[in-house]
């Protein structure tokens, strides 16, 4: 309360305190607008952040792999250094070359991995809505720790470490190439999955690890006291004593250093056991951590597919109409995505060789987990759900995500037609009312309905198709009658005008064609694709 | 061969689809149901209705004229769909039957029993779920067609004697009449399945008995029916 008051009473000395920023701290919080508002500086630091650490960055796969080509001649070098004279430019190459590389990328990676320009301007927000002094230490602060926890961590000391042949002329460090194969990590998605399962046993390895160290201290002590002023025994000293009892509860036993006295024989009873008891626990660590994690490495495996996936169809709910359409899709060459929350449904959708996940395609964090781009990749998001309240509810999702997805949904009952157009689907299939209308098609004009279906389902070698006016088409013909349709065994059935909206039925030789019209024409499939060749070659 | 009368059996969503269709087009329409309730359902919704098992009694349709007659197979439960179809098929055996399937099993089974045409529930709207998304304006048309929205229509047209067509090449056919209607395919008259799409058989002579599948606007149809019969 006093302070309240003290406050109030001298409004000045908190403004003046407040207001006068030092030179450096002003300078600071310049720098870091200047570099957060600079368009390029962004897109820079983007592109590099994809390109070293986001996995779905399509690029990224080619740098990874020139670096797996650096690190494998760089070890290569240094085997043949053993026996040969290295030539003069593969040795630069390695201690220079390769060296300086990874010390660039170290240094990008340094950069890339935290937004210190954003966390300086947090830090001077916070200061100004709280209107007390910038806390230019304190900002500093942060941002030095978040560069260091990226320095400390393990990939980043192996990355150092791999830097440290460019001293090269220190023997010992060349060594240090050898740290270049563990950067593989880093490159390969398998070995992170290897590093991501065994980190989830954590606690069991420790023990393991433990109970081992404890086992190899107590084995070695005894085995010392027990054989160490024996003569006979070559157990002599403490180092040999560890390396007796490593080489023994790890059960490869080479028998070079072997206890002699009755004493130390039993030690190693003790110890060979305990080494069984060891083996089988360790296996059972890593067997277990597998299982237990194989349906997730398969669903990132999945996850890393679809993400590389171009152009796909999303159907959302894997019943017997969606398995129908998926498998007609697939058929025909398209790419299908299934997404259902029932499991036993996955599994069949995966034995249909189809990607499936089991998500709620109801829910946003679905997609986020997905991580897809909907105006890219995906072609039409299929709702096939099994009621018309989890399609409604899934547009809504959809169109929450993203205005312009091409969402088409089976309706179940009538009633729900506005409520499904409401929530934004742009195609509505309600099969009680398709069939009632084929019924109706093939009790008045049997024949004709069987041309129709017949072209539908492009039986008989014959299909209708739409060919897109698009600029060279355009550049070749000026009306129908330039295309000579009838030459080619087609029949064109109508055009649909883009500039009028509007459809013309059988048009006459002298309608202008125009970029954007579409064709719809029926012949033999062969036929159709020669045609489409010939409109596409150039004329004029 | 003309439909004048249809029949329906059972009232379950997808018959009453298809009663709410074809209402208005026929002189009669009848459902037959395999309930009391599901009769006076029908009733209540205005439409002729009467009850029917599954036994074999089948003379209460023989005042159909068969020739006239479109029976359609729609009930709810699949074998009893089946069954239903081979009694019909094997009592009223000039009967024209449509059946609905659910399955492409069930299709099959409908096939075996009988039914001239079998409309596989699954299959259509499979078909059509890709057909609107990967052919919009192909299936706008359809659609249109089929609901009969536009004045554009398909119709078949079977060349009786005397027709000035009778002898003509399809090719030349088509070309006279390119201007008003399109002439999409052919059955041929001595091979009655078999369809000709006029892109490919262009050298077809057209004989008596030829169904010809003509695209096209209501008055030019007429004109040409006009003409050619």
């Amino acid at each position: 309360m006093d302070e309240e008051k003290k406050a109030s009473q001298n409004p000045s000395s908190t403004s003046s305190q407040y207001r006068s920023p030092g030179l450096f701290s002003r300078l600071l919080v310049d720098g870091a607008y200047a570099l957060k508002t600079s368009p390029r500086y962004k897109a820079t630091k983007h592109f590099f952040y994809n390109l070293l650490e986001n996995s779905s960055y399509p690029y990224k796969r080619y740098f990874d792999l020139m670096m797996m080509v650096l690190i494998f001649s760089s070890v290569i070098i240094l085997i043949r250094d053993v026996r040969h004279e290295t030539h003069d430019f593969l040795a630069l190459f390695n201690d220079y070359i390769i060296s300086f590389i990874f010390l660039v990328e170290y240094l990008f990676r340094f950069w890339v991995i935290s937004d210190s320009s954003g966390m300086m301007i947090k830090q001077y927000e916070k200061d100004e809505l709280l209107q007390r002094r910038f806390r230019v230490g304190h900002a500093l602060f942060k941002v030095f720790l978040a560069k260091w926890n990226h320095v400390r961590s393990p990939a980043a000391i192996i990355d150092l470490l791999a830097i440290m042949p460019f001293f090269h002329e220190l023997r010992l460090l060349r060594l240090f190439i050898l740290f270049r194969v563990f950067k593989i990590f880093r490159y390969t998605q398998n070995m992170q999955y290897f590093g991501y399962v065994l980190s989830h046993k954590k606690f069991e390895l420790l023990t393991l690890l433990t109970f081992a160290s404890v086992i190899v201290f107590v084995a070695s002590v005894l085995i010392y006291v027990m054989e160490a002023n024996n003569p006979d025994s070559p157990i002599n000293t403490l180092f040999d004593a560890l390396y007796w009892s490593i080489v023994t509860i790890s059960t490869v036993g080479y028998g070079d250093v072997t206890p002699t006295t009755q004493e130390g024989r039993m030690v190693a009873i003790l110890v060979i056991i305990a080494g069984i008891a060891v083996i089988s626990f360790a296996t059972s660590i890593v067997v277990t951590a597998f299982t237990e994690k194989l349906d997730d490495i398969r669903e990132n495996k999945m996850l890393s597919d679809i993400k590389g996936l171009k152009h796909f169809y999303l159907i959302c709910g894997y019943g017997i109409v969606a398995k129908q359409t998926a498998s007609k899709l697939r058929r025909s060459g398209r790419t299908v995505v299934v997404l259902d929350t029932d499991y036993d449904r996955i599994k069949e959708a995966k034995e249909n060789q189809l990607y499936a996940l089991q998500l709620d395609p109801a829910s946003l964090s679905s997609y986020q987990s997905m991580g897809i781009d909907f105006a890219k990749q995906v072609i039409a998001v299929i709702l096939l759900r099994d009621s018309d309240i989890l399609n409604v509810y899934t547009t809504l999702t959809l169109r929450s995500i993203d205005h312009r997805i091409n969402v088409l949904s089976l309706l179940h009952e009538k009633k729900n037609r506005r409520k499904l157009r409401l929530a934004g689907v742009n195609h509505i299939v309600y099969s009680q009312e398709l069939i009632g209308l084929l019924s109706k098609e093939y009790s008045g004009r049997p024949v004709a309905f069987e041309t129709m279906s017949m072209l539908r389902a492009e039986e008989a070698g014959a299909a209708m198709e739409e060919i897109v006016v698009d600029e060279r088409i355009a550049s070749n013909f000026k009306n129908v009658g330039d295309l000579h349709i009838r030459r080619h065994r087609l029949l064109l059935i109508g055009l649909s005008k883009l500039s009028v909206e509007e459809f013309i039925f059988n048009p006459s030789p002298e309608t202008v064609i125009e970029k954007g019209d579409i064709m719809i024409i029926i012949g033999e499939h062969s036929m159709i694709n020669e045609f489409r060749l010939f409109s596409h070659k150039r004329l004029r | 061969m003309k439909t004048l009368d249809v029949v329906v059996f059972g009232y379950a969503e997808f018959a009453k689809e298809i009663v709410d269709q074809v209402n208005e087009a026929y002189r009669s329409v009848k459902v037959y149901a395999l309930d009391e309730e599901t009769v006076s359902e029908a009733v209540k919704e205005g439409f002729e209705a009467e009850l029917f098992d599954l036994d074999d009694n089948w003379e209460a349709f023989e005042h159909y004229n068969m020739q006239e007659t479109l029976f359609i197979c729609a009930l709810e439960d699949d074998a009893e769909n089946v069954y239903l179809t081979i009694g019909l098929r094997d009592g009223l055996q000039d009967a024209r039957l449509i059946a609905l399937a659910s399955t492409q099993e069930h299709a099959s089974k409908l096939h075996l029993a009988g039914a001239n045409k079998v409309i596989s529930k699954l299959q259509a709207t499979a078909d059509i779920i890709i057909e609107v998304l990967e052919k919009p304006i192909v299936t706008h048309i359809m659609q249109e067609i089929l609901q009969e929205e536009t004045a554009l229509k398909t119709v078949q047209i079977t060349l009786e004697e005397g027709s000035p067509l009778i002898g003509e090449s399809l090719h030349s056919v088509s070309i006279k009449e390119e201007r008003e209607l399109i002439i999409l395919a052919v059955v041929d008259a001595t091979m009655q399945t078999s369809f000709v799409f006029t892109s490919k058989g262009y050298r077809h002579r057209l004989e008596v008995g030829d169904i010809l599948v003509v695209i096209g606007y209501d008055e030019a149809i007429e004109s040409f029916r006009g003409r050619v019969q």
